[in-house]
């Protein structure tokens, strides 16, 4: 069965149709959210929250794609979340470390530990870069550049003008770029390193 | 909307990333993207900049994806049907009823300005219609003078004491039926003379039936001259009538415009206050639809 005809029944008030949905998108929506969020249990809370309300909501989705809808819908509990919480989890980069035992997942069969603890440590400092941009920088990255939609598909989910999207994306990189030199010299291996501007 | 404000506080160098990182997302025009060619082949800071950021993003969008804690599925018992959400099913009936309640409004408003442009044409009508009607009471008069016999007269007296026949036929039987029987000659107009007045029940003089027909014709001049004639007259009872029957025609005339304005500017604030209250609810549904 296709998604539009999920969608349609759904819209019907079939909890099974969109049950289906929901597994289908439930592992995208926990990500934005988790990226956005920056704290695994918030993420969490949000992603149910974006499925009720998307559930509750489906008699206004007037077609289109079905995603990028979801993906609006987890955007605007974020920025509620964001506006309620009016700050965000200061969790140093050990303890992100102790508390993601789950990156063991990241391990790939050929890749020996060294290798593996490598990647950890990248997406480690990029989750800690991330979290210290601005909320609408935050946003504008993370749906751009992690989750790959394109700047038009992100204005209309953030309703904000493409030129905001530009200067924001822009924006976030530098601060991204700054911050993973400044870890990179430190913490990251050369492999990883953004080499310094000039260099 | 204000890009060009956001453009205007934007430093060189912030413009210089912007397009670096418009260019690594393929969202140049075709024109923007071959003029940063250009000064990327100019310029090999521009090009090492251009490489870190591509890195950059091939970091991002290599981070791994963190598995799901649960699922999210939703309960069917909690949520078989979804809520019913009054705002979102309201909102066209909504729209329709503040376009409605507008109209009615734009009406009321509209008919209560030609309605008082009218009224205001209308206003003297009561005064005209009076004095039409005593001219039209003295027509059969002047014809009557015109003929020079009374016995026309006779028709118009017979017709107002027909209006004063209530109270009259209550002390004059024999009246009624001369009356009733439809013959009536000159000679039969004068009992209706000769019946006491009503009012104050003081017997009048019977008038003679040539003086009745000159006083009447007199009745017809001045306003005023008529007035103190009819007063002599034994007849004045029956004009009398007549005038303030027509009296009371005017102020109903004017009595009808005023209820049916004063009906209006109700109506009016009525029709303005719902319009308010459904635009308001509208607006309201409309944003927290949009918001959802």
């Amino acid at each position: 069965m296709n998604e539009e005809s999920l969608v349609q029944q759904a819209q019907q008030g079939d909890i099974v149709a969109f049950n289906r949905l929901v597994v289908q998108y439930q592992e995208m929506v926990f990500n934005v959210a988790y990226r956005i969020m920056g704290d695994p249990a918030i993420a969490e809370d949000v992603a149910q929250e974006t499925f009720i309300t998307a559930y509750q909501s489906l008699r206004t989705f007037r077609g289109g794609s079905f995603k990028s809808w979801l993906i609006r819908v987890a955007t605007n509990r974020c920025y509620d979340e964001l506006r309620r919480h009016k700050r965000r989890p200061q969790t140093s980069l050990d303890e992100i470390m102790d508390e993601n035992e789950s990156f063991a997942f990241l391990r790939s069969p050929g890749e020996g530990p060294e290798a593996h603890q490598q990647r950890v440590e990248l997406a480690l400092a990029i989750e800690r870069c991330l979290k210290a941009l601005p909320d609408d920088q935050r946003i504008v990255t993370v749906l751009g550049d992690v989750e790959g939609y394109d700047y038009q598909e992100i204005a209309t989910i953030t309703r904000v003008s493409l030129g905001t999207v530009k200067s924001r994306i822009s924006r976030a990189r530098a601060k991204l770029r700054d911050c993973l030199q400044h870890i990179g010299g430190e913490l990251l291996p050369s492999a990883y390193r953004l080499e310094s501007r000039g260099t | 909307m204000f890009d060009f404000l956001r453009d205007r506080g934007s430093t060189a160098e912030e413009k210089r990333l912007e397009a670096l990182s418009a260019y690594l997302d393929n969202a140049l025009t075709p024109a923007e993207r071959t003029r940063f060619e250009g000064q990327l082949e100019r310029d090999s800071d521009l090009r090492a900049e251009l490489e870190r950021m591509r890195l950059l993003k091939l970091q991002m969008r290599a981070m791994p994806r963190r598995r799901v804690p649960r699922s999210f599925a939703l309960d069917p018992a909690l949520y078989g049907r979804p809520k019913a959400q009054p705002m979102m099913q309201l909102y066209p009936v909504l729209r329709g009823a503040t376009a409605l309640t507008a109209l009615v409004f734009v009406f009321t408003l509209a008919l209560g300005l030609f309605g008082g442009q009218s009224a205001g044409v209308g206003s003297p009508a009561p005064a005209i219609s009076m004095s039409q009607a005593v001219e039209e009471e003295a027509a059969p008069a002047e014809m009557a003078e015109a003929a020079g016999g009374a016995a026309p007269m006779a028709a118009p007296e017979t017709a107002s004491s027909e209006r004063a026949q209530p109270t009259a036929m209550a002390e004059s039987p024999q009246f009624a039926q001369e009356v009733l029987t439809d013959t009536l000659p000159i000679e039969s107009a004068a009992p209706v003379e000769g019946t006491p007045l009503p009012d104050n029940g003081a017997a009048v003089a019977a008038v003679p039936e040539t003086d009745l027909a000159q006083e009447a014709t007199v009745t017809i001049e001045p306003t005023a001259a008529k007035d103190e004639a009819v007063a002599e007259t034994a007849a004045e009872p029956v004009v009398s009538s007549a005038v303030e029957t027509e009296e009371e025609a005017g102020p109903a005339i004017s009595n009808t415009t005023t209820t049916s304005s004063s009906i209006l500017g109700p109506i009016q604030i009525a029709a303005g206050i719902v319009f308010i209250l459904f635009l308001i609810l509208w607006l309201v549904a409309r944003r927290r639809i949009r918001n959802n």
